[in-house]
């Protein structure tokens, strides 16, 4: 009983934490209708700051709680909101989280930067005093923790219920522009929400960090626990998002204590949130559809077939030149480029026509992988296996979404990466434990340089695919989707249909680059399609050029040259995040990314894309839907 | 132009005592209504009465906390908009859903490719005429002005061929001339068969155009009958035409005079009026 009892306090205190993120998310989601994917990045880097005043600098513990918390946190909030947020008030779901996924990426950019890896532990407050309850020992620091979540929520609720600021920030989520002609400060609201929102994020990591570990990715993944509390909530309400914290808390708990510490299912405890989330989602309402402005983003110019074919013979002359005379290495990583190109490809009828995110590319390219692998054959049979399987399973991810929209099929991706890396990945009929599997040369194809011709063609043949798929009705079809979900339905467009198929062609496509993946390998493990990794290949998507076959290149061979660049120019290389994260927070607001300033080249004028001309009554942006 | 109302066939379409709360706000309360093929229905009454409301159930954006909707015969209460646009039923948008990044050109041709006509291009050319958008095809609709936008809402609903139209509010952005023939068009739409309800504040088209009309007022409906008997309807007269000094004033106008000086355009057209107030965040939330 004395071990249930345990498990109970450890619970309810993991639970208090994330009621105290949470707490913070759904303030600054319900004030100013962006998400903050890097919500759990900045509680990471505050705990890290934490560490280095309290435990390096040997600063007291009240001291610096109170810099951090009080002050370092709610001016980083205030700085964020300032300069990356208040421009997206307007813009759609999509850009939104690609450059809070930008900023989250900067974050453990900055992070790495500064406190490289290594060993660091936080000691608990007041480390030894410890209480006896009944059988069980509680910490004080486990007290002060859920003393932290209850003065948090009281503290929260009150302010948005009885005082005049918080009424106001809640009013400035219906209408901005109402509210400021009636004299209310409304750049000052979000810029204090956002605020209050980062010393909440920051008091939760520390507190935390005990819990989970100083540790650049678990403690940024806290806002995947925040998040899936935050959902039973409905990302509104303050007080079911704190009993849907607590109740993950103790799940999470009960599954350590009940759950096979080794082996496959030693991974459930971090995949606990990812399944809860998806539990929320399925039971969440249905998303009423947004009708009441006119949204269109100027895509770049879609090439003729025979422009199109131009441009491909070339890229697979050139790929072919650099075959024989460049050494196998730059061959390999030549190969390594088209096939990031091709995952890049995968995104552009998703997320450039689509408008949908995807958080876990990489996971359908590792379902691809290990399609090949399984199936041992170098048949090009087995490329079109791994993409139908990836399909299927993309297809799988998209349904527990499908009642829902935007931000939550997003979201609910990055639970699935979540899921496929702690979990799924892990099994024996997968990578196995910690493991490895070979997988055989695509075509028996052994020479580097024939693959390098051999990815080259797959590209292209990809990029004519989605070039085709643009050309055609069901091309139409998204970017109409993507201007207005009502328009559509009430045209007789089955949205949810259209969705999961999209989910699913994305995925394969992917699954198919990753069969050319392990093939170029040779050997594969978890690690390599892991989650953290699929947040920069999204964002140089983006970057690059998400609505273009040339931006798909051009972001592949980027994706390529990072970790180069890393290997042989140690100082710059190491900054890759961070330049990553500062470019998508730059230019995530245009899906046409660089590759629409290279058409320019050849035109008189840069093409005008985002934001563009609105008619009629605009209403304001992207809202829950 | 009016004509007698001859009940001797069952309505295209039935609304049987909707009822949509919106929290502790009833938006539409036991609404009743029913429209007929071959017949333009006008739906008017002042702004929060819940018109909005009730098309949104109509075509199955909003799910009414009570009551049923009868299309051809059919109970399609629980339909999803998609299924319903099948059955025939179209609308246009008071607050416009163009798709912006698409053509004129191609907003009409994707309606047709929806609705699965033979040859859509041909449909789309022949709308583009019909409602004269020809200078205006190649444009891509988030440039357009609004007017030529509500046009081209109206083409894209004709593409799906529907048996029932709703419109909404078409003719504000229409100049006097466009909204002349905008009414000789409805006209046409309904002498091919199809059935038109037409919400509008511009009373001059309604009391020409409509064969029949509702008038809404806090969610009820207070009176139906021909522009002759709705023209002399008291309870019309005190709840609706009473509040305006000229009876063909367009009721949208804002009370900008009180305010002092011209309102921001992302003001979102929520007028301080407690019912629309709460409808209009809805649409938006």
């Amino acid at each position: 009983m004395g071990g249930f009892l345990a498990l109970t306090i450890l619970g309810l205190v993991t639970g208090a934490g994330y009621a105290v993120a949470a707490g913070g998310l759904v303030l600054t989601y319900s004030t100013s209708r962006v998400f903050n994917v890097a919500h759990g990045a900045i509680g990471m880097v505050m705990a890290f700051l934490y560490w280095e005043l309290s435990v390096n600098q040997g600063l007291p513990v009240w001291l610096t709680l109170l810099l951090v918390v009080g002050v370092v946190a709610p001016v980083l909030g205030a700085v964020v909101e300032r300069i990356m947020m208040r421009q997206l008030a307007d813009a759609p779901v999509g850009a939104t989280l690609v450059v809070t996924v930008g900023l989250l990426v900067m974050l453990i950019g900055v992070a790495q930067a500064i406190w490289p890896s290594t060993a660091r532990t936080v000691p608990p407050f007041f480390a030894g005093s410890d209480l006896k309850l009944g059988g069980a020992v509680v910490s004080v620091h486990d007290l002060i923790t859920i003393a932290a979540a209850i003065v948090a929520a009281a503290a929260l609720y009150g302010l948005l219920t009885f005082t005049r600021v918080g009424i106001a920030m809640r009013a400035a989520v219906d209408n901005r522009g109402l509210l400021a002609l009636y004299g209310a400060r409304t750049s000052m609201l979000s810029a204090m929400s956002w605020g209050i929102g980062a010393a909440l994020a920051a008091l939760a990591g520390i507190l935390l960090t005990p819990v989970v570990g100083l540790s650049y990715h678990d403690l940024t993944l806290l806002v995947m626990s925040a998040y899936a509390a935050a959902v039973a909530g409905r990302l509104l309400s303050l007080p079911w998002t704190f009993v849907g914290a607590l109740l993950l808390g103790l799940s999470q708990s009960y599954a350590v204590g009940y759950l096979p510490t080794t082996g496959a299912l030693s991974g459930l405890r971090a995949a606990i949130p990812a399944l809860f989330l998806f539990a929320a989602l399925l039971l969440a309402p249905q998303a009423q559809l947004r009708v009441g402005q006119i949204r269109g983003i100027r895509g770049v110019p879609v090439p003729g077939l025979l422009r199109a074919l131009g441009f491909g013979a070339l890229a697979i002359g050139a790929a072919a030149v650099a075959a024989y005379a460049l050494p196998g290495t730059t061959s390999d990583r030549l190969s390594l480029g088209f096939i990031y190109g091709i995952v890049m490809l995968s995104l552009v009828p998703l997320t450039g026509y689509g408008g949908y995110v995807s958080l876990a590319q990489l996971t359908f390219v590792g379902v691809g992988a290990i399609t090949v692998a399984r199936l041992g054959t170098a048949s090009p049979l087995a490329l079109l296996a791994a993409a139908g399987a990836a399909a299927l399973v993309g297809a799988l991810v998209a349904l527990p979404a499908l009642r829902l929209q935007g931000l939550y099929l997003a979201l609910s991706t990055l639970a699935f990466g979540l899921l496929m890396d702690k979990l799924v990945f892990q099994a024996s009929f997968a990578f196995g434990f910690n493991g490895s599997l070979a997988v055989p040369r695509i075509l028996g194809l052994d020479a580097q340089s024939h693959y390098l011709i051999l990815t080259a063609v797959a590209f292209v043949g990809v990029g004519l695919g989605v070039l085709a798929l643009r050309r055609s009705r069901y091309g139409r079809y998204l970017i109409a989707m993507r201007d207005s979900p009502a328009g559509c339905a009430t045209l007789g467009l089955n949205l949810r249909w259209t969705r999961v198929r999209i989910f699913a062609l994305s995925a394969g496509i992917a699954g198919f680059a990753g069969g050319l993946f392990g093939g170029l390998r040779q050997t594969v493990a978890a690690t390599d399609f892991q989650l953290f990794n699929s947040l920069p290949l999204l964002l140089l998507a983006v970057v690059a050029g998400v609505t273009s076959v040339t931006g798909s290149l051009l972001g592949g061979m980027l994706l390529m040259l990072l970790p180069v660049l890393a290997s042989e120019v140690p100082a710059v290389g190491g900054l890759a995040f961070l330049v990553i994260g500062v470019a998508s927070v730059g230019l995530g607001r245009d899906p046409n990314g660089l590759a629409s300033r290279l058409f320019a080249l050849g035109r008189w004028r840069p093409p005008s894309s985002f934001p563009s001309v609105r008619l009629g009554r605009a209403s304001r942006g992207e809202a829950a839907s | 132009m009016t004509r007698a109302y001859v009940d001797d066939k069952r309505p295209l379409l039935e609304v049987g005592d909707v009822t949509v709360r919106f929290g502790g706000v009833t938006a539409v309360r036991e609404a009743t209504l029913e429209v007929h093929e071959g017949e333009v229905t006008g739906l008017i009454g002042p702004n929060g009465a819940g018109k909005t409301t009730l098309f949104n159930v109509i075509c199955g954006l909003q799910r009414p906390t009570a009551g049923t909707v009868w299309f051809a015969d059919g109970d399609i209460t629980g339909k999803a908009t998609h299924e319903r646009a099948r059955l025939g039923i179209a609308r246009t948008f008071q607050r416009l859903e163009a798709f912006g990044s698409l053509s004129v050109w191609e907003n009409v041709l994707v309606a047709a490719e929806i609705r699965g006509h033979k040859r859509p291009a041909d449909v789309a050319r022949h709308l583009i005429e019909v409602v004269g958008l020809e200078a205006y095809a190649q444009a891509p609709a988030d440039t357009v002005p609004t007017g030529i936008a509500r046009l081209l809402e109206l083409a894209r609903a004709l593409a799906l061929h529907p048996r029932l139209l709703l419109l909404d509010e078409p003719s504000s952005g229409l100049s006097a001339a466009e909204t002349e023939s905008f009414g000789e068009l409805l006209r046409d739409i309904v002498a091919e068969g199809r059935a038109v309800l037409i919400v509008e504040h511009d009373m001059d088209l309604i009391m020409r155009v409509c064969d029949r009309i509702h008038v809404l007022d806090f969610g009820r409906v207070i009176a139906t009958g021909t522009p002759a008997e709705i023209r002399a309807d008291e309870n019309v007269q005190r709840a609706y035409l009473g509040r305006s000094e000229e009876p063909g004033s367009d009721f949208d106008e804002p009370p900008a005079a009180d305010l002092g000086e011209p309102l921001p355009d992302d003001f979102g057209g929520a007028w301080i009026n407690p019912a629309h107030g709460e409808e209009t965040r809805r649409d938006e939330a």
